[in-house]
C-alpha cells in the first residue's frame, strides 16, 4: 500500500493471480471494490491487458511461408553439400589434369626419357635381337649381362656377324683356339688391350695374328 | 498443439522428413514475426528474419536437448538472433518513414506491389496504438511485455529465453506495464 492505495505491482501481480496467498488476494479486491482511485487504476490495467491480448490473436498474413521457409532449407543443404565437395572435387580435377600434361612429354627431359628407354624396355627388346643375330651367324652366347651380350665366334664369321650387328658398339678379342680352354676371367683382360668397333663397317680384328687365331670372342653393348 | 506434438513432429524431422516442420513453422510464425515486427517495424525486414530463425532452428534442431518446451528454445533463438541483427545492422542509418521538416509531419509514401502489407499487420485502429506504444517502450520493457503478455510464457520460460533473473524479469513486467498504461491512458485508449 502506498498513501492508502495499492501500489502498481501488486496490481500487476493481482492481475496475474500471483499473489502469495489467498486470504491477501481478498483483501486487496475488496479494497479496490471500496476505492474509487484504486478501482480506476486496476480496471485500466484490465482495459490495457485485453488490448494487448488483443494482438496475440491478430493473425499476420505470410502467405506460404513455411514452404518458403523448407524451400529454402533444402536449397541451403545442397549448397552446402556441394561446397563440401568442391575441394575433393578440384583435388581430383588438379591431379588428373597434371597427370595428363605430364604424359604430354611437356615437362620431361628428352634425353633421360630416351636413356629410360633404352636401359629398360627398349634395351630388353635389342638384347633379343643381338642374340637373334649372334645365333644366326653360328656363334656361341657366353653370358649375358645388363651391359652386354659376350659371344665366341670364328674369325671367319665374324665379319658378317660385325655387319648384320650394324650400329651397336662393339669390342672383342682374340681367343684361345680350343674353345674348351677359355675362362672368364682371363678373357676380361683381354678386352681391355684391342680395339673398339662401333658403328656399321667391315671390322677386322687388327691382330696381325688373326689367321692364325680360329675364334675372336665379343661383346655387343646395349 | 502441446509440448509432445512439437517433439514428435521433431522427431519426425531428425528422422528425415524435413518437410514435417512446416507444421511448427505454422504453429510460431506468427509470434516470431510478430516480436521481428516490433523490433525492427518493416514488414520485409521482419519476414527475412523470421525466415532465418526458422532456418538457424531446423538446422540446430539436433542440439535441442528437450530439457525445456521447445518454444522456451525457439524463443531464445529468436531473441539472440534479433539481438545479434539489431548490432550488426546498427551501424546503418535507418530512414524513418515519418519525417519532420518544421512543424509539419508527412508519410512518405512508398511504393509496395503487395496489397497494403501494412494493413495486414494492423487490423484495428485501436490495436494500431497498442502496438505502436509497445514499440516504442524502452527494449528491456518491450521484449518482456513480448513473450509475457502477448505470447503468454510463464515467468520462468522469459527466465531460460532472456537469460536474467526472475526477480528482474518481474520488475520489469510491472515497469513496462505502468508505462505503457500511463502512455495508452495519455492517448485516451483506456
Amino acid at each position: 500500500m502506498k498513501d492508502g492505495h495499492i501500489k502498481f505491482e501488486t496490481m500487476s501481480d493481482l492481475y496475474d493471480n500471483s499473489i502469495a496467498t489467498n486470504d491477501e488476494q481478498e483483501k486487496l479486491l475488496d479494497h479496490i471494490d471500496n476505492c474509487p482511485v484504486c478501482k480506476k487504476e486496476y480496471d485500466q490495467l484490465k482495459n490495457m491487458m485485453r488490448l494487448v491480448s488483443g494482438l496475440r490473436e491478430q493473425e499476420v498474413a505470410l502467405p506460404d511461408f513455411s514452404t518458403m521457409v523448407i524451400h529454402e532449407v533444402k536449397s541451403r543443404k545442397k549448397k552446402k553439400t556441394f561446397y563440401r565437395a568442391v575441394p575433393a572435387v578440384a583435388a581430383s580435377v588438379l591431379m588428373a589434369t597434371g597427370f595428363g600434361l605430364y604424359n604430354t612429354g611437356l615437362f620431361t627431359n628428352a634425353e633421360t626419357s630416351n636413356y629410360a628407354l633404352e636401359t629398360t624396355g627398349g634395351a630388353v627388346n635389342d638384347s633379343e635381337r643381338v642374340i637373334e643375330i649372334i645365333q644366326k651367324h653360328d656363334a656361341r652366347i657366353l653370358s649375358v649381362t645388363g651391359l652386354y651380350v659376350e659371344g665366341e665366334v670364328s674369325i671367319r664369321d665374324y665379319n658378317l656377324l660385325r655387319r648384320e650387328l650394324g650400329f651397336r658398339k662393339v669390342t672383342y678379342s682374340m681367343a684361345p683356339k680350343t674353345r674348351a680352354g677359355m675362362t672368364g676371367t682371363g678373357m676380361r683382360n683381354n678386352f681391355e688391350n684391342v680395339g673398339i668397333h662401333q658403328g656399321n663397317g667391315n671390322a677386322y680384328p687388327a691382330d696381325s695374328r688373326r689367321d692364325s687365331e680360329e675364334y675372336v670372342r665379343f661383346r655387343v653393348y646395349r | 498443439m502441446s509440448n509432445s506434438d512439437d517433439i514428435k513432429i521433431i522427431d519426425r524431422v531428425l528422422s528425415g522428413d524435413v518437410e514435417a516442420f512446416s507444421h511448427l513453422i505454422e504453429k510460431y510464425q506468427n509470434m516470431i514475426f510478430r516480436y521481428a515486427y516490433s523490433k525492427f517495424n518493416n514488414y520485409d525486414e521482419a519476414l527475412d528474419i523470421t525466415q532465418e530463425i526458422f532456418i538457424m532452428a531446423i538446422e540446430a534442431l539436433s542440439s535441442f536437448r528437450r530439457e525445456s518446451k521447445f518454444s522456451t528454445w525457439l524463443y531464445s533463438i529468436m531473441v539472440n538472433y534479433c539481438k545479434n541483427y539489431k548490432k550488426k545492422n546498427s551501424r546503418y542509418s535507418v530512414v524513418p518513414l515519418n519525417v519532420t521538416r518544421g512543424d509539419d509531419e508527412y508519410d512518405l509514401q512508398l511504393p509496395d506491389d503487395r496489397e497494403n502489407p501494412e494493413e495486414q499487420v494492423i487490423t484495428d485502429d485501436s490495436l494500431r496504438i497498442v502496438k505502436e506504444e509497445i514499440n516504442n517502450l524502452p527494449d528491456d520493457y518491450k521484449d518482456i511485455l513480448i513473450l509475457r503478455d502477448i505470447d503468454g510464457l510463464s515467468y520462468n520460460e522469459i527466465v531460460d529465453v532472456l537469460n536474467i533473473k526472475i526477480s528482474n524479469v518481474k520488475v520489469r513486467i510491472h515497469r513496462g506495464r505502468e508505462l505503457l498504461k500511463n502512455r495508452l491512458y495519455a492517448r485516451g485508449l483506456i
